[in-house]
């Protein structure tokens, strides 16, 4: 539940910087990427010949594709950059929940080889949905205990996909 | 073998209790997952993919194909009763749709999508059932050129009209092009950009990234929009069934519907969000009544809702005859033909007829046991919306990691998921479209394939590409589709002057 007051929520998503300047960024992170990439392709692949062609032609295009994008959107994200459009972050309470369910995500895929998957899926069902306000420590668990048992017995007790067991026998 | 021969023996692989089960369940898992608000089709179909993996081939696509017409009708449902639309394609229902709950026929809305989904559903799988073998005999007489220019092509259109600006699109479009590169390369057996890591080398799976962008990217995005989502609306039963006069007005919106529909899901792009603009246009200039547009007009939710699900069923036909996905979740079902080991192009009809007409015939079942059901469920419906949403996100989350982990059973797949989370998050806050990366991603190995190999049979000619009358054709198509608006816009603009 958002136990926030109107006026916060309203404030809560707030509109940061310019989609134009954002879309620059992506253009250059492009560049960037084009650049990296192609170093790579003309380093370590054949290009062949235009009748034999190698490992490496279709690498070639598409960084020279790339190239051009990045300077398109760049081209495009200049030309809006007088526009009212804008970003609209997540600010507050919002962006420090949004911050922990990340968290608690990549956490969970760091943990599963080691703890398992029911063990893992419970650790990280509590927090989360202690982050999310769905009540007390104590219904948190016993919910995430629930959903895990549920989720392990339909797909891979039932549907066997093999989930990693980790320490649990 | 004639479509009603093949229909009858697609029939036959689709009454067995397997796969019926399959269609039924898969309708039904559809449905659900259109309803529920972010989870819209190819989110859902990635999130379930994985695990048709564990079914047999034809029994795992019947599913994954039930749950795409499944999602797209159950899309409506919040649109109608919450002003949330599940999907894209059903932005358009909100218009007259939530209206007419307003005005306290909610049900008669309901009612109205349901027939229309079957009348559109039903007509368009015949449709499929008479032009897919017409266009896989086509499809034969393709050489490597008029592949290229049709996956080409493809790919061009679909970031023409997509959403967000043309070179945006085009941007993603390339890196799903740059990401589908990493690993082993198919005709030369190179290893390429996996930087020592094996399971680079294997390369990236279309799975988790097209699970991370539009599934875990929705689940960021409901963390972040938390208890800010409309609470349902209850439907008494007595209003659930449309008057004379209601059915009157639907029946030609329908039909009109399902052959904008049809038409608009056999070429490249979001067809089915596109395809209800177009029907929701159509019948606003033909109906007799166009000031009731935007306040409750029956025919602005039959029309598209029609446009809809025919869009979606004739989207089939150039994924089964010529093995090119239109669409993201067209290009999934494709990848989980794949893995199922089933080549889908002009010769599946041959090779493989129990799966091409085992899926359409399931497909027209399905249609049935949608239309059977899904009216009486729609307390059902109404009622899964108000799970608490901390349960939808962290049952989403658990679905995502055990589909992702299912397909090659790799840890470092769950980092792919993940990255490609985040990175959906941040594409959806940029506005830009995820479903050119994943297009890209897709569709980048047979872009190359067809590319070397008609250089390889040319000796290096690049006018082998327009060599053929196909491949010119369709270069020529894709063109004119590009064209088309920037060249109306010129003439306009020229006009402009003169006339002033």
């Amino acid at each position: 539940m958002d136990h926030r007051q109107p006026a916060d929520r309203a404030v809560a998503a707030r509109r940061v910087g310019g989609s134009a300047r954002a879309r620059l960024i992506v253009a250059v992170v492009g560049l960037g990427l084009a650049a990296g990439y192609g170093t790579v392709a003309l380093q370590t692949l054949s290009l062949g010949r235009l009748g034999q062609p190698g490992a490496g032609l279709f690498p070639l295009m598409v960084t020279i594709l790339l190239v051009s994008m990045s300077v398109a959107v760049a081209a495009s994200a200049w030309q809006e950059r007088g526009a009212n459009a804008s970003l609209v972050m997540p600010v507050g309470a919002d962006r420090r929940r949004l911050l922990l369910v990340g968290t608690a995500i990549a956490a969970y895929v760091a943990a599963l080889p080691w703890l398992g998957f029911f063990l893992a899926s419970s650790l990280f069902g509590s927090a989360a949905l202690r982050i999310l306000g769905a009540g007390s420590w104590a219904r948190a668990v016993v919910l995430a205990a629930g959903l895990a048992l549920l989720t392990d017995g339909l797909f891979v007790r039932l549907l066997e996909v093999p989930m990693p067991r980790g320490i649990l026998p | 073998m004639s479509p009603w021969e093949g229909f009858l023996v697609g029939l036959g692989v689709a009454v067995s209790p397997e796969n019926l089960l399959a269609a039924l369940a898969g309708a039904l898992v559809g449905t659900a997952i259109g309803v529920l608000p972010g989870l819209g089709p190819v989110a859902g179909a990635a999130l379930v993919l994985p695990l048709t993996f564990t079914l047999p081939p034809v029994t795992g696509l019947i599913a994954l194909a039930a749950i795409y017409y499944g999602s797209m009708y159950g899309g409506s449902t919040t649109a109608i009763l919450v002003n949330v639309p599940g999907e894209t394609a059903s932005v358009v229902t909100t218009l007259d749709g939530y209206q007419m709950t307003r005005k306290g026929r909610a049900g008669a809305a309901l009612a109205i999508v349901a027939f229309g989904s079957f009348i559109a559903g039903t007509i368009g799988t015949a449709g499929v059932m008479l032009f897919s073998p017409v266009l896989s005999s086509i499809g034969l007489l393709f050489g490597p050129p008029a592949f290229f220019a049709l996956t080409t092509v493809g790919l061009l259109v679909l970031c023409r009209v997509t959403g967000g600006s043309l070179a945006a699109s085009l941007f993603l479009v390339t890196l799903g092009l740059l990401l589908s590169t990493i690993g082993v390369e198919a005709i030369t057996g190179v290893r390429r950009f996996d930087f020592g890591v094996l399971e680079l080398a294997l390369g990236l799976e279309v799975v988790p990234a097209a699970v991370g962008l539009f599934g875990i990217a929705e689940v960021l995005v409901l963390v972040e929009t938390l208890g800010r989502t409309p609470r349902p609306r209850t439907t008494p039963l007595r209003e659930m069934l449309p008057t004379r006069q209601e059915l009157g007005r639907a029946a030609p919106a329908w039909l009109r519907g399902t052959g904008i529909g049809f038409l608009v899901g056999l070429v490249p792009g979001p067809a089915a969000t596109l395809s209800t603009f177009m029907a929701y246009r159509l019948e606003r200039a033909v109906s007799k009544r166009p000031e009731e547009f935007g306040h409750g007009a029956v025919e602005g939710v039959a029309g598209p809702e029609a446009a809809n699900n025919a869009a979606a069923t004739s989207g089939l036909v150039p994924l089964l005859s010529l093995g090119i996905p239109f669409s993201p979740v067209l290009a999934l079902v494709m990848a989980a033909m794949m893995v199922h080991g089933v080549q889908p192009g002009p010769l599946l009809i041959t090779q493989r007829p129990d799966v091409f007409w085992g899926i359409l015939a399931s497909m027209y079942l399905g249609n049935v046991a949608l239309l059977a059901l899904n009216l009486p469920l729609v307390g059902m419906w109404v009622r899964l919306l108000r799970i608490p949403q901390p349960l939808l996100i962290v049952s989403i989350v658990l679905f995502s990691v055990v589909g992702t982990y299912a397909v090659r059973n790799s840890t470092f797949d769950l980092w792919v998921l993940v990255g490609f989370g985040f990175a959906g998050y941040v594409l959806q806050k940029l506005s830009l479209d995820r479903a050119p990366l994943v297009l890209g991603l897709v569709l980048g190995p047979l872009v190359e394939k067809h590319l070397r190999e008609s250089l390889f049979l040319s000796r290096g000619d690049p006018a082998i590409f327009v060599s053929s009358k196909i491949a010119l054709t369709i270069w020529a198509a894709g063109l004119g589709m590009l064209l088309y608006s920037p060249v109306r816009a010129l003439v306009r603009g020229l006009a402009r002057p003169r006339s002033g």
